[in-house]
């Protein structure tokens, strides 16, 4: 039994001072696409309804509302000022962060870990059909230099790591080119995906369109509207609640430094010490053999690779040798992305969320068409922030077995 | 008389002017560049040479003091040949009539590297590891545009 051991274990950090623990008891996502024929208030509303719909409860069971979304994405301040009512957040103690979705999770588990909040809501959205899709990330660079010279954007930057990367020696083009082909693959069997294609080859993806060396069209993130929402709940109303809770077994998060000048671009050190924390409190040793799946938020190819040497999924510099062992595929030993990832869809806020509601459907045996075919207890979910994954944050998602929770 | 109908699309352009206070650190560096010279700051503590210059060094959580001239020589660290730039006004992204080289740079002396623009070379023949030197406009005037681009030392090693 996988976790077995860890009925004696107290590495849990999520268990907290409170020695509470909190699951996952219900999901939800729009279908990612582009453009999206929905207000944002209806998109966000029909996924909260769901959400509530699946988990049986109502808005007035619901103790607190935290959103990722973004000022800039909306065009006003306050982005969160309008979606109150979606929400299900009327006059309930909601807050935002103007992040990825994965810190308004660490947030909503603060809460629930306090003791003051058992029931939660968390909720990430933007339409990228709404906003000039390239221009926040502009808008984000140093004001001083970096912005006014123009040459800086999210295709330049990351064309700037895939080529160091590359030049390093830890892969070549066509494995980074084979990581975009199984995601997109991936996600054709994904109803919620954005880009979906079967069979794609890593040919097909060189063959895309050059944006900058050595980055490809289809090795990059498509502009994506869409919605995933999350129900927290601590463990004494996640029974009433569902017979399959995920439970939130370990959390790690760090952020490296802004300047890509500093940084070493192969790697990626911020990964590495967010992963340690998370592995440490959920007292993992060995990621490669202990993890069943990982969902990555890869906004381009060639961070997948670096993930999996800061992962500690291979030694570093071997994230092409790793790849190509087929590890990584839907059949190997450590599926990654089964949904197909960011590169199949990248509503920015959402990513993070659907990354960890996709990890957690399939702890739940409930991922549809891209069901893993193995039995799956522990998993492992990501999202990131900034040019370059800057910032990551990282989850150890667990099953009840895997956890050592009575059902 | 007009019919109530749903908005689609609603046009209201934002138009607003920000400043960014760029610290004396940034205005010395400026003023360099005015002087055709490249100058850094160094962190007391791990001696880190950072150019563009910043007033606190993250990595020591300290304040860096101690002016430094890098370059004028600087390498290649790692570079892209861009076939797309951001449109301004959309925010898509369209094609570039000429693909923009678009490099890493770090002088010599520095301990960091900053993107620049590199001229007087074709996407085919740019190199990692390639010596460039800076290129002034003919009037520099303490602004960040006295330098535009930087170029490959001729018989450069």
């Amino acid at each position: 039994m996988p976790g077995g051991n860890r009925d004696n274990g107290s590495g849990s950090a999520t268990t907290g001072a409170s020695g509470r623990r909190v699951a996952i008891v219900s999901c939800a996502q729009s279908t990612y696409e582009y453009p999206k024929d929905s207000s944002r208030e209806m998109m966000v509303f029909d996924v909260v309804h769901e959400l509530l719909r699946k988990a049986g409860i109502t808005k007035r069971d619901v103790d607190t509302v935290i959103s990722a979304q973004n000022d800039f994405l909306e065009g006003r301040t306050i982005s969160n000022m309008r979606t109150v009512g979606p929400l299900a957040a009327y006059l309930k103690d909601e807050s935002k962060v103007e992040m990825d979705g994965a810190w308004a999770l660490l947030y909503a588990c603060a809460r629930i870990l306090s003791g003051n909040h058992d029931i939660a809501i968390v909720a990430g959205e933007s339409m990228a059909s709404c906003y000039p899709p390239y221009l926040p990330a502009i808008w984000a660079l140093d004001t001083t230099f970096d912005r006014p010279l123009g040459l800086l954007n999210e295709i330049t930057a990351a064309a700037l790591q895939a080529g160091h990367y590359l030049r390093s020696g830890s892969a070549s083009a066509e494995q980074v080119a084979g990581v975009a082909a199984k995601n997109l693959d991936n996600a054709s069997r994904n109803s919620h995906a954005l880009r979906r294609m079967p069979g794609a080859t890593a040919a097909d993806v060189l063959s895309s369109r050059m944006l900058s060396s050595p980055l490809h069209e289809l090795e990059a993130f498509p502009l994506t509207d869409g919605c995933c929402a999350l129900l927290l709940a601590c463990e004494e109303k996640a029974a009433a609640i569902t017979g399959k809770p995920v439970w939130i077994s370990g959390v790690g998060g760090a952020s490296d430094t802004y300047f890509l000048g500093d940084r070493d671009l192969a790697a990626s050190p911020s990964m590495h010490q967010a992963a340690s924390k998370a592995y440490a409190a959920a007292g993992i040793t060995d990621p490669a053999r202990e993890l069943d799946l990982c969902e990555l938020t890869e906004c381009f190819a060639h961070e997948e690779l670096i993930f999996y040497e800061a992962l500690g999924l291979c030694p570093r510099g071997k994230g092409g040798e790793y790849f190509a062992s087929g590890a990584t595929r839907m059949d190997g030993d450590l599926p990654v992305n089964p949904s197909g990832g960011a590169l199949a869809a990248n509503p920015v806020c959402a990513t993070g969320l659907a990354r960890v509601a996709e990890a957690a459907l399939q702890l739940r045996g409930e991922a549809g068409e891209h069901q893993l075919s193995k039995d799956v207890h522990t998993a492992l979910a990501h999202g990131q922030n900034g040019l370059c994954a800057q910032h990551n944050m990282v989850f150890i998602l667990r099953s009840s077995e895997a956890e050592g929770v009575r059902a | 008389m007009s019919e109530l109908r749903n908005a689609r699309e609603i046009s209201l352009p934002m138009d607003a002017s920000f400043r960014w206070s760029v610290g004396e650190y940034m205005e010395r560096f400026f003023a360099e560049l005015g002087e055709e010279k490249l100058v850094g700051i160094r962190c007391p503590s791990c001696r880190k040479v950072f150019v563009p210059p910043r007033m606190v060094c993250e990595y020591c959580f300290a304040e860096t003091e101690g002016w430094v001239e890098v370059g004028p020589r600087a390498t290649v660290v790692a570079f892209t040949v861009a076939h797309v730039e951001v449109d301004p006004k959309s925010g898509g992204l369209r094609d570039l009539e000429v693909p923009r080289i678009v490099a890493l740079i770090r002088p010599d002396g520095a301990d960091s590297a900053f993107v620049h623009r590199v001229y007087e070379v074709g996407p085919e023949d740019m190199q990692v590891g390639m010596k460039l030197e800076p290129v002034w406009t003919a009037e520099p005037c303490g602004y960040l545009f006295d330098l535009p681009c930087f170029r490959p030392v001729k018989g450069g090693r």
